[in-house]
């Protein structure tokens, strides 16, 4: 009745011709719903609804302050478990590419940050065997066909390569992704090669003149690779001393 | 058409008023995430529950609403509802966070959860708009399931691939390679791939809708008076 009284007050056509009233019976008779495609029907519990406009602006803020609590709540109950899993996650991929054999220390603790030969920043991840310092890790950055792939490099500490690890491309499913290690055994051939093992010129694919394959369809994202990894084995050889230093 | 009928909910959910087929609503995703069947599936699923719950949310509330602040109270709890989903399951369903976890704020951005807050949970009671939800979101869910296998099927060759990685090992068995390796069609994987599978989906479902007398449900066409 409050709804029909209030038209009638204000003239039916005035009120509804210039808006949609979502609680206004005659409105949901006449319309006819854009995505429903069926006439809309008063539902039998519907309140009349008129409040002022500052109404909303409380409705709008209650509602953001009770989600915004919801969602701090869960903030809190989640971190420590979040945390936990992204160190794990983190010591997953370094195992991949330092031999658990190696070391007796745990890499992800005993991390040091350091700037790569493009200025980057970045942290390196020491394994050691008595203190002795056994490997390294640490992320190199190649460009790829579709961006910058990020890779994880772990190295011995005579400069062998202990294992290389995809951490994140954009590369073309099918294609350049045969660089990932569940979808091919591409990446593991680098394996036990060093800075002049091969040497210089042949470290690239073999249409550039070197001698690792490219993929049938994707030369630019093996060439990423490689730039990628001679670079890491670069910042080794440059960096040896204070990679290695017992500390 | 009353929209209490529970039977009708399910079927509009599922297949007549299918949010991807029928409304066309949704194709950010059901393009962009669709490479692989496995893919699409995983993307549904989450969307699905976020749709359900977000719903029930709104169809309690659907009275303190009022009409001016709708649409930002419904993002806030669709935006509220996938923080939530996306935290708890980056804390406790790790394995399967790395896999969705791309997926998941792409829910606030899809406009089938708004569509059916606005059209349907605005105006009916809180169980019918739960099961409106779950059913718009498992339609989604199949729509999503079938582009990403017929693109992977002709792109990639195979069916569900990685679906361990996503529902544990026991699922291994339903991966299959269809057609020997590097046969696919690479261009159904990229993006013109998503175009051309979603609108011949879309005609498909039409044929199958006037084969069977149906009338057809599409946004914007007035069929039903």
């Amino acid at each position: 009745m409050l709804v029909r009284g209030w038209m009638r007050m204000h003239g039916f056509g005035v009120h509804c011709n210039t808006r949609w009233h979502r609680t206004c019976e005659a409105c949901l008779k006449q319309v006819i719903h854009p995505i429903m495609n069926v006439p809309q029907t008063l539902p039998a519990d519907a309140v009349a609804i008129k409040p002022r406009t500052l109404m909303h602006g409380v409705i709008l803020g209650a509602f953001c302050l009770g989600f915004g609590m919801v969602l701090a709540v869960t903030a809190r109950i989640t971190a420590a478990d979040i945390a936990a899993r992204a160190l794990e996650d983190r010591q997953n991929s370094l195992s991949q590419v330092i031999p658990r054999s190696l070391h007796d220390n745990d890499p992800v603790s005993d991390s040091l940050p350091m700037k790569n030969g493009h200025g980057r920043e970045i942290t390196v991840y020491r394994a050691r065997k008595g203190g002795k310092v056994t490997g390294v890790a640490y992320e190199i950055f190649g460009t790829g066909y579709a961006g910058e792939m990020k890779l994880m490099l772990g190295l011995s500490a005579d400069g062998k390569v202990l294992g290389v690890r995809v951490l994140a491309h954009k590369e073309t499913p099918g294609l350049g992704d045969k660089i990932e290690v569940k979808k091919g055994d591409w990446i593991l051939r680098f394996d036990g090669l060093a800075l002049g093992n091969p040497p210089a010129e042949r470290w690239k694919v073999k249409k550039d003149g070197g001698q690792f394959d490219q993929f049938a369809g994707a030369t630019i994202t093996p060439r990423g690779v490689l730039g990628a990894i001679r670079d890491g084995l670069e910042f080794f050889a440059a960096n040896k001393a204070t990679l290695l230093e017992a500390k | 058409m009353s929209n209490n009928n529970y039977t009708t909910i399910v079927k509009d959910g599922l297949w007549d008023n299918n949010g991807v087929f029928s409304m066309l609503l949704g194709m950010c995703p059901a393009m962009a995430m669709t490479t692989s069947a496995t893919n699409g599936f995983g993307m549904g699923l989450a969307t699905a529950a976020v749709m359900a719950v977000s719903s029930f949310l709104v169809a309690v509330f659907r009275n303190r609403i009022t009409q001016e602040v709708r649409i930002p109270v419904y993002i806030l709890i669709v935006a509220a509802m996938v923080t939530l989903v996306d935290l708890a399951m980056n804390a406790w369903l790790h394995e399967l966070y790395k896999v969705l976890g791309l997926f998941i704020p792409l829910i606030v951005s899809n406009c089938l959860p708004l569509a059916r807050l606005e059209s349907f949970a605005a105006r009916q009671p809180a169980l019918p708009s739960l099961l409106d939800g779950l059913f718009m979101g498992l339609g989604f869910t199949l729509a999503l399931t079938a582009i990403g296998a017929v693109r992977e099927i002709v792109g990639a060759g195979t069916l569900f691939a990685d679906a361990s990685l996503l529902f544990g090992p026991a699922f291994k068995v339903i991966e299959l390679r269809l057609v020997p390796a590097d046969m696919g069609v690479l261009m159904m994987i990229l993006p013109p791939g998503g175009f051309l599978v979603t609108g011949l989906l879309v005609v498909v479902k039409r044929l199958l809708d006037l084969r069977a007398g149906k009338e057809i449900q599409m946004a914007g066409a007035h069929s039903v008076a």
